[in-house]
């Protein structure tokens, strides 16, 4: 067991782990410039493994940070030495050890997503930037509603991005399934041309679409629409064919026993627990130029009846229930209406880096101080 | 405003074997005014591109931006711009627009120039193709667009903004559509009688009286109009038209106080817009007494009408700190303390690099004199430009450089400090030249002293990250520097294992810094990235940059403690660690761009990868050598 320690501590480990990262940051960045950068980030730094050529696994970030944590806390119990001179290097490395542990929370809590708000408008829903849901629910059927008398109601949702072709889900309580024809990351979408000997009827969509096709995902995965044909099949009567795409003007409507039921594909839901409403953006240039100085939002921030101004600007984000709201971009209509785009994230132990930078700094001083004062040229 | 030394050495070589042409007025009539003195003309503040400067930098942005120079034929940007703007006609055959690209040149049928400079004159047959070219570019996606398309725009735009400057004073000039044909109106407007051709400003300041005449046929129908009315007629529709074609030009530089804030004219659009505003008005009639007296060569007059309007301009306008440290730009300007220091770290280069074969103390003395002699127009510069921007020191590409170039010299300093001997002095002369001359590279871009983007406004992030990170930089760039050293002294004399060691020992400290930089500069970069943006690390290439410095540094020091390298390891390790730098201080910014835009960017690409390539053969056969030899003289028991 102490021998495996041992082995585990190699600092040759920790060069040879050192080597696959520096690899893997230099490839990745190269693999940005062609592919965009989500797409990098799934290959390179969100994966353990991965295929070169389709077919030489190489490890990736996840894999290899953890290795050197492992590698790195070894250390600790089995080559440190514990005394004043060593303890730059030990704070040091406590010091990486808290940032690869904060950075794994961070990656499995972490939610981002957006809001975009029209002057005189508010929301407590963020949408994901990539991630797409298939949304049911009963047209009526609403429940409460909040401070600016929009209506809630009570929808049954569940991620589409998994979804494989011939997988059925369960809407048990709305009283039908799903089972997935088609499914497309990235898809086209057509009409056509009424076909008068058309063997089957056209399937159920809202815009009026009855084919899609699939399409090369985009760099930017925010653009992707994704669509798919799916069978509603209920207990009596025969399936229905719906097709549903990331484009569509509305939710489809099906027919569910004796109830209508809405559905749509659209883009994952985050609900905040608080509302905002945008009251004003503006946009500050730099006199005699074309170039922005700054661009700000004044938002109303309204939870259970109250309701406060907050300014958020570049740098200077609304921080509040465990979200945080930054000021992303803006829109501005021809006609002189202004949306205001905020990026949403909610984000557990954010502090952690800070400490561990911190830390880390204060380690890394302390060690160069200590090495130069002993290397220094002695009794000239 | 720069010149190396050796390329203003060769100047010289130039001016002297052309002193005989370069005399002679370029063409047509000698300007006068070359030879008057600018120096209340460079004072006046123009609003450019965001910011109010001195006439005197924003003569040398314009120039800069055209031919990538501040001088043209060795005469400065504000002797040019004066030209421009009054004697449009002498500057028609000066070669002063930069085209990068061949194709450029060969689309618009013009013989190629070796100085890649063409003048107006050899671009104006041509110009109705660059028009259709460029605006057929501008059609494009800007990510389709090729090198050959931007570089087109690019000229296209240049020679606009030449045109723009062109016209701005044109109102002072004289034209012979504004001579009054008939004696009577040119009586009842007292217009300069005789030879003189009156200007659009004469003919304008007396609009009142032109609209007397013209009142008096409001009646009148077309038959019936006295021949006198008929001029009138026509004087007033050229002046309608000239408004209508120039009223909009630039530069900005009559302050006016608007609802919605202080806002800047130029002296056309108060023509076109205010001409009933009185103060406004004095103000272009000063410029116009400004031009005269510059064609005519007045310096007095020239003097007197420059200070009169910068007087009206300093009371009207807002005082703000650009305003405030107009004064001290110009200075900025004049003084060219960073040329001042290319010098004399070149100095200090040469006499630290003899006090190394020298025996006698006092040579190692004077270099170390000489080295701090230089650090102070460094230091200076870097202090006014902050003080004039109120920034902290590093704002763009351009002073990432500057300071770099300053924080590796105050390294060398402490190095000479604690070591006591003349390594760290040859250090700071080499990296504080090459390092200013680099900058130079990149001041051509944009202005120096730009106003800054939305994301990056915030003094407390520029001053902590950017300034922590370049800190890095300059650790790391050191100490591949020092590793150049290591190996030189290992080929020289590898037995002298006192010095060796001390090499050693300095190239270690200094890559210890700069591992601690890095890596505060680059966690820095992600808590500023969290507070903007909402994360604190997105593997995007200018983090992915700085990350590969901290793990390249980490790489090192952990292979020295596992003895996978040794001290030439280390050498060799930190000269690869300069590739390393600049791959994240430059490189990454080229990934996004730098495949479809020329000239700036691309020669910066060529020079990157010229550099690895020859770097990696130095190191490779510098390091194998040196291998080789200590291994011949130590045998190898001894190792």
């Amino acid at each position: 067991m102490a021998r495996l320690l041992d082995k585990l501590a190699s600092v040759k480990i920790t060069v040879v782990l050192l080597c696959f990262l520096a690899v893997l940051v230099v490839w990745g960045t190269l693999y940005q410039a062609e592919h965009g950068l989500f797409d990098a980030q799934q290959r390179f730094y969100r994966s353990h493994v991965f295929l070169v050529w389709g077919f030489i696994p190489f490890p990736g970030t996840q894999l290899v940070l953890a290795l050197l944590f492992f590698n790195l806390l070894s250390s600790l119990f089995v080559n440190t030495r514990y005394n004043l001179k060593h303890v730059g290097s030990v704070l040091t490395h406590v010091g990486l050890l808290i940032l690869l542990a904060g950075g794994f929370l961070v990656s499995l809590h972490a939610k981002e997503a957006s809001l975009t708000l029209q002057e005189g408008a508010g929301s407590n829903l963020a949408s994901s930037y990539n991630q797409w849901e298939l949304a049911f629910w009963e047209p009526g059927e609403e429940v409460a509603a909040d401070a600016l008398g929009r209506r809630t109601r009570r929808v049954t949702a569940i991620d589409a991005g998994s979804l494989q072709p011939g997988e059925a889900i369960d809407f048990g309580d709305l009283g039908f399934a799903l089972e997935v024809e088609s499914i497309y990351r990235n898809a086209d979408a057509h009409r056509h041309l009424h076909d008068e000997g058309a063997s089957s009827p056209p399937p159920i969509n809202a815009s009026g679409y009855e084919s899609l096709s699939e399409k090369p995902t985009e760099k930017e995965p925010g653009r992707n629409l994704p669509g798919g044909v799916f069978a509603v099949k209920t207990a009596q009567g025969e399936p229905q064919r719906i097709l549903m795409y990331g484009g569509d003007s509305g939710p489809a409507m099906v027919s569910v026993g004796d109830k209508i039921l809405m559905g749509t594909l659209r883009r994952t839901r985050l609900p905040m627990p608080f509302t905002v409403a945008l009251k004003d953006f503006q946009r500050d240039m730099h006199p005699g130029s074309s170039m922005a100085k700054s661009y700000s939002s004044d938002v109303v921030v309204m939870v259970e009846g109250t309701s406060r101004p907050v300014h958020i600007a570049m740098n200077e984000p609304l921080r509040y229930g465990g979200f945080t709201l930054y000021q992303s971009s803006y829109r501005e209509m021809p006609d002189g209406r202004e949306y205001s785009t905020f990026a949403v994230v909610r984000n557990y132990g954010r502090l952690l880096p800070y400490v561990a930078s911190l830390v880390i700094f204060l380690g890394l001083m302390i060690h160069f101080m200590v090495v130069i004062y002993q290397k220094r040229p002695r009794g000239t | 405003m720069y010149r190396s030394p050796i390329r203003r050495s060769l100047a010289v070589a130039v001016l002297v074997c052309l002193l005989p042409r370069g005399a002679q007025a370029a063409d047509g009539e000698p300007s006068r005014g070359a030879a008057l003195s600018l120096a209340q003309f460079e004072r006046m503040i123009v609003q450019d591109s965001g910011r109010k400067m001195p006439m005197d930098s924003y003569a040398r942005l314009q120039l800069l931006q055209f031919s990538g120079k501040t001088t043209v034929d060795r005469q400065p940007a504000i002797a040019w711009l004066s030209r421009v703007l009054f004697t449009p006609e002498s500057t028609m055959h000066e070669k002063i627009f930069l085209i990068n690209h061949p194709h450029v040149v060969q689309a618009l049928m013009m013989p190629a120039e070796k100085r890649r400079r063409y003048s107006y004159h050899q671009l104006e047959p041509a110009l109705p193709k660059l028009q259709e070219l460029a605006t057929a570019a501008s059609r494009m996606e800007s990510e389709q667009r090729s090198v050959v398309e931007n570089e087109l725009m690019r000229v296209y735009q240049n020679v606009e903004s030449y045109l723009a400057l062109r016209y701005s004073f044109e109102f002072t000039q004289s034209d012979p559509s504004f001579s009054a044909q008939d004696e009577t109106v040119r009586s009842r407007m007292d217009l300069p009688a005789g030879q003189a051709t009156p200007t659009f400003f004469d003919l304008f300041t007396r609009i009142g009286r032109l609209r007397d005449i013209l009142g008096e046929s409001a009646h009148a129908t077309p038959e019936d109009l006295s021949p006198a009315q008929r001029e009138a007629f026509r004087l007033n529709a050229v002046v309608g038209n000239w408004i209508q074609r120039y009223g909009n030009l630039p530069p900005a530089m009559i302050p006016v106080h608007a609802h919605s804030g202080e806002t800047w004219v130029s002296p056309w659009q108060v023509i076109a817009v205010a001409p009933q505003d009185t103060g406004l008005m004095a103000q272009v009639t000063h410029l116009s007494d400004l031009a005269g007296a510059y064609r005519a060569g007045q310096q007095l007059e020239f003097d007197m009408a420059a200070r009169q309007f910068n007087a009206t301009v300093d009371e009207n306008a807002a005082p703000d700190r650009q305003m405030a440290y107009a004064a001290q730009e110009l200075l900025y300007n004049k003084l060219d303390l960073f040329y001042r220091a290319e010098i004399l770290y070149g100095l200090t280069f040469m006499l630290g690099f003899a006090s190394l074969f020298s025996r006698r103390r006092i040579v190692q003395r004077a270099s170390i004199v000489l080295m701090l002699l230089a650090l102070a127009p460094h230091t200076a510069g870097l202090a006014l430009r902050m003080a004039i921007m109120g920034r902290p020191p590093v704002t763009n590409l351009y002073s990432t450089f500057v300071f770099v170039s300053w924080v590796a010299v105050m390294l060398c300093a402490v190095m000479v400090y604690v070591q006591k001997n003349a390594l760290g002095v040859v250090a700071a002369g080499f990296s504080g030249l090459s390092l200013l001359l680099l900058s130079r590279r990149f001041i051509a871009s944009t202005d120096p002293m730009g106003v800054l983007v939305a994301v990056l406004d915030s003094n407390f992030w520029l001053a902590t990250h950017v300034v922590t990170i370049t800190m890095g930089y300059a650790g790391c760039c050191l100490a591949g520097l020092i590793g150049h050293f290591y190996i030189i002294q290992k080929l020289i004399n590898p037995r002298d294992h006192q010095r060796l060691k001390s090499i050693y020992n300095a190239l270690f400290g200094v890559l210890g810094f700069g591992l601690t930089f890095a890596f505060l500069g680059t966690m820095l970069g992600g808590v500023w990235a969290d507070q903007s943006w909402g994360r604190f690390w997105g593997w995007d290439p200018k983090e992915n940059g700085a990350l590969l410095i901290v793990l390249w540094c980490a790489i090192l020091f952990h292979a020295r403690l596992a003895r996978y390298i040794d001290d030439l390891g280390m050498a060799v390790g930190s000269i690869l660690g300069i590739i390393v730098v600049l791959f994240a201080w430059v490189g990454v910014n080229l990934l996004g761009v730098g495949l479809h835009s020329y000239g700036f960017t691309s020669g910066v690409a060529r020079g990157l990868f010229g550099y690895t390539f020859v770097q990696l053969l130095v190191v490779a056969g510098g390091a194998t050598w040196a291998r080789r030899r200590s291994a011949a003289m130590d045998p190898p028991s001894a190792a």
